[in-house]
C-alpha cells in the first residue's frame, strides 16, 4: 500500500514535472523573447548574448533531456509497477529498507527544495553576475590605465628599491649603531632611572624640607621682626645707660673724691682727738701741780699757825682746802675721762659677772641705802670690760644716789637683743630726770639743780656716753613713768 | 728687802714739793738724812761720787718724773748703767705728779723701781714705805735735838 502510495506519489510528481517541463519550455521562449530584446537593447552586449544564447539553448536541451527523462520515468513507472510486485516479496527487507528510504526521502526532498532554492539564487546569481561583468569590464579599462600608471610606478619603486637597498644598508649600520646606542642608552636609561627615583625621593625629601624651611623661614621672619623691635628697645636702653654710666663716672670721680676728703678728715679728727687728749692729760697733769702746792701749803698753815687763826680764818682755811679737793678730784676725773679707751682690747665678758662684781664692790653703799637691785639674765659679749665695768658702777651708783628722801631704792637691772644689739638699761624709782635735761646730763661736769644736795663731779654720765659710744653703741635716758629713770644704752655684736 | 733707813734722796726740781715732802718725812722722826736733788744729773753725780763726800749712801730715792734737763725716765736710764752694787743699795720710789696708769706700769718695768707713788708724800705714806721696805724701828724723837 504504502508503494502503491509512493508510486502515486511519483506519478504526481511527473505530473507536475511534466507541467513544468512545460512552463519551462514557455519560459524558454519568454527567454527567447527576451534574448532577443536583450539583442536589440544591448548591441554592446552581443558577445555575452551570444553566450547566453548558447545558455539557452544548453538549458533547451536540458529542457529535452529533462523531457526524455520524464519519458523514461514513466518508463520506469511502468517498470517499477512490474518491479512493485516482483518487490512484493522483497516487501518485508524494503519495508526494513522503506524506513531508511523515509528518511533519505526526506533528505532527498530537503535536497530537492535546496536544489530549486539553489536555482532560485542561480538566477540572481546570474543578474549579479551580468552587473558584475560590466564592474568588471569598467575595472579592467581602468586597471588597464592604471596597469600603465603601475608599470611607472614599477620602475620608480625599482629606482627608489635600489636606492632603498642603499639606504637600508645605511640605516642597516645605522641600525646597528643605535642598536648599540640604545643598548647603552638602555644601561644609561636604568641608570638615569634609578637616578630619577632616587632624585625623586630627594625631591620628595626636599619639598619637606622646603615646606620646613619655609616655615622657619616665616618663624625667623617673624622673630627678625620681634628681635629688630627689641634692638631697637636695646638700643634706646643702651643710650640710656651710656648716659647713666656717663653720669655715675662723673658721680664715681665726686664720691672719689669725697671719699678722699673724708679720708684726710677723718685722719685729720684722729689726730685732732689724739692732739685734745694730750692737751687734756697736759693739762690736768700741769693743773695739779700748783693745786698741790695750795693744798700743800694749807696743810702746813693749818699745823703751824692754827693756833693763831681766828675763827673766820679756820672757816676760810676750811673753805679754800675742800675747794682743792673738789678741784683736784675734777682734775682727775678730766684726766680719766680723756684716758677712756686708751690700751683698750675688746674680751668676752659674762654681764651677768661683771654685774656682781660691780654689787660686791658697792656693797657698803647698797647695805647703807637699803637699796633693792634685781638683775634679770644677761648676756655674754665682746667688750671692753674695764670701761663697761665703769658704765655699770656709774649707773647703780646714780640710782642709789639720786634717791627720794625716805624712800628706798628700788633698781632693775636687765637687757633685750633688738635689731642686732644688745640693749641693757637700769631703771630706779629716784628723783627722776626732767626730759629737757636728757641730752645734758651726758655733757662732762653738767649737774643739774635739785632741791637736795648729792655728792659728785658731774662725770659720770659723760664717761657712760663716751664708753658706749667707743663700743658703737647709743645711750639715752628716759622717765620711768614719772616714778623715777631708765638709762638705756646698746651695744653690738663686737669681733674680739 | 729689810734693812735700815739712814739717808733718803729727794730727786725733784719743785723746791715747794720738796720742803713739803722732807717736812712729812721729818714728822717720823727718823734719825736720817733727807738729801734734796733738782735734776736727775745732780742726782747722778750725786751717787758716782759718794766716796768723796762723808754722807751715806742713800737707801731711798724718791724720784720725780717730770724735771729740766734730765727727768726721771733719763735718770733710770743711767742708774741701769751703774754698778750693780751701786744699784743694789737702794731701793726707787716714784713720787709724781702724774696720775696716768701709763706711766707707772713704765717705772715699774724697772727692777730697780720698788713702787710709785703720786704726790703729795705724807707722813702716812712714809709711815707705810717704812714698814713696807724697811727694818728700822721708828725711833723716839727723844735723842733728836731739835
Amino acid at each position: 500500500m504504502e508503494l502503491a502510495f509512493q508510486n502515486e506519489e511519483k506519478d504526481k510528481r511527473a505530473a507536475e514535472l511534466v507541467v513544468a517541463n512545460k512552463e519551462l519550455a514557455f519560459q524558454s521562449g519568454e527567454k527567447e523573447k527576451r534574448a532577443a530584446e536583450l539583442v536589440i537593447a544591448n548591441i554592446e552586449l552581443t558577445f555575452q548574448n551570444k553566450e547566453k544564447e548558447k545558455r539557452a539553448a544548453e538549458l533547451l536541451v536540458a529542457n529535452i533531456e529533462l523531457a526524455f527523462q520524464n519519458e523514461e520515468k514513466e518508463n520506469r513507472a511502468a517498470e517499477l509497477i512490474i518491479a512493485n510486485k516482483e518487490l512484493a516479496f522483497q516487501n518485508e527487507e524494503k519495508e526494513k529498507r522503506a524506513a531508511e528510504l523515509v528518511i533519505a526521502n526526506k533528505e532527498l526532498a530537503f535536497q530537492n527544495e535546496e536544489k530549486e532554492n539553489r536555482a532560485a539564487e542561480l538566477i540572481v546569481a546570474n543578474k549579479e553576475l551580468a552587473f558584475q561583468n560590466d564592474e568588471k569590464e569598467k575595472r579592467a579599462a581602468e586597471l588597464v590605465i592604471a596597469n600603465k600608471e603601475l608599470a611607472f610606478q614599477n620602475e620608480e619603486k625599482e629606482k627608489r628599491a635600489a636606492e632603498l637597498i642603499v639606504a637600508n644598508i645605511e640605516l642597516t649600520f645605522q641600525n646597528e649603531e643605535k642598536e648599540k646606542r640604545a643598548a647603552e642608552l638602555v644601561i644609561a636609561n636604568t641608570e638615569l632611572t634609578f637616578q630619577n627615583k632616587e632624585k625623586e625621593k630627594r625631591a620628595a625629601e626636599l619639598v619637606i624640607a622646603n615646606k620646613e624651611l619655609a616655615f622657619q623661614n616665616e618663624e625667623k621672619e617673624k622673630r627678625a621682626a620681634e628681635l629688630i623691635v627689641a634692638n631697637i628697645e636695646l638700643t634706646f636702653q643702651n643710650e640710656e645707660k651710656e648716659k647713666r654710666a656717663a653720669e655715675l663716672v662723673i658721680a664715681n670721680k665726686e664720691l672719689a673724691f669725697q671719699n678722699e676728703e673724708k679720708e684726710k678728715h677723718a685722719i685729720e679728727l684722729i689726730i685732732a682727738n689724739k692732739q685734745q687728749e694730750q692737751i687734756v692729760y697736759v693739762v690736768s697733769h700741769d693743773l695739779q701741780e700748783p693745786l698741790r702746792t695750795v693744798s700743800n701749803y694749807m696743810k702746813v698753815f693749818e699745823e703751824d699757825y692754827i693756833g693763831i687763826l681766828d675763827d673766820n680764818a679756820r672757816k676760810y682755811l676750811n673753805s679754800v682746802n675742800s675747794a682743792t679737793k673738789r678741784m683736784s678730784a675734777l682734775i682727775k676725773s678730766l684726766l680719766d675721762y680723756s684716758r677712756l679707751g686708751h690700751n683698750k682690747s675688746l674680751a668676752l665678758v659674762n654681764f651677768n659677772e661683771l654685774v656682781g662684781e660691780v654689787l660686791e664692790d658697792l656693797e657698803t653703799m647698797i647695805k647703807t641705802s637699803k637699796a633693792i637691785i634685781e638683775v634679770t639674765e644677761l648676756p655674754t659679749l665682746n667688750v671692753y670690760e674695764t670701761e663697761i665695768r665703769q658704765v655699770f658702777q656709774n649707773l647703780i651708783t646714780n640710782a642709789i644716789k639720786f634717791q627720794k628722801k625716805d624712800t628706798l631704792a628700788k633698781i632693775k637691772i636687765s637687757s633685750k637683743y633688738i635689731n642686732s644689739k644688745w640693749r641693757f638699761s637700769v631703771s630706779d624709782n629716784g628723783i627722776g630726770i626732767p626730759m629737757v635735761h636728757s641730752e645734758r646730763v651726758f655733757d662732762i661736769f653738767q649737774r643739774l639743780p635739785t632741791k637736795e644736795r648729792y655728792e659728785g663731779s658731774g662725770i659720770g654720765l659723760a664717761n657712760c656716753k663716751k664708753i658706749v659710744q667707743l663700743h658703737q653703741g647709743e645711750i639715752w635716758v628716759e622717765s620711768n613713768s614719772g616714778q623715777g629713770t631708765i638709762v638705756s644704752f646698746t651695744i653690738p655684736n663686737l669681733l674680739a | 728687802m729689810s734693812k735700815n733707813l739712814k739717808c733718803i734722796l729727794l730727786v725733784d726740781d719743785n723746791h715747794d714739793d720738796n720742803f713739803f715732802h722732807e717736812r712729812e718725812i721729818k714728822k717720823i722722826n727718823l734719825k736720817n738724812i733727807v738729801k734734796t736733788k733738782n735734776s736727775g744729773i745732780e742726782a747722778l753725780d750725786y751717787l758716782k761720787s759718794k766716796e768723796e763726800n762723808e754722807a751715806p749712801h742713800p737707801d731711798l730715792i724718791f724720784l720725780d718724773i717730770n724735771m729740766p734737763g734730765m727727768n726721771g725716765w733719763e735718770f733710770l736710764d743711767e742708774y741701769n748703767k751703774l754698778d750693780k752694787e751701786l744699784q743694789s743699795k737702794a731701793l726707787i720710789i716714784m713720787l709724781t705728779t702724774s696720775q696716768n696708769p701709763d706711766d707707772e706700769t713704765r717705772a715699774k718695768a724697772w727692777p730697780f723701781v720698788s713702787d710709785y707713788i703720786t704726790k703729795p708724800l705724807t707722813k702716812e705714806v712714809m709711815e707705810g714705805i717704812i714698814s713696807k721696805y724697811f727694818a728700822t724701828p721708828v725711833e723716839l724723837p727723844a735723842s733728836q735735838d731739835l
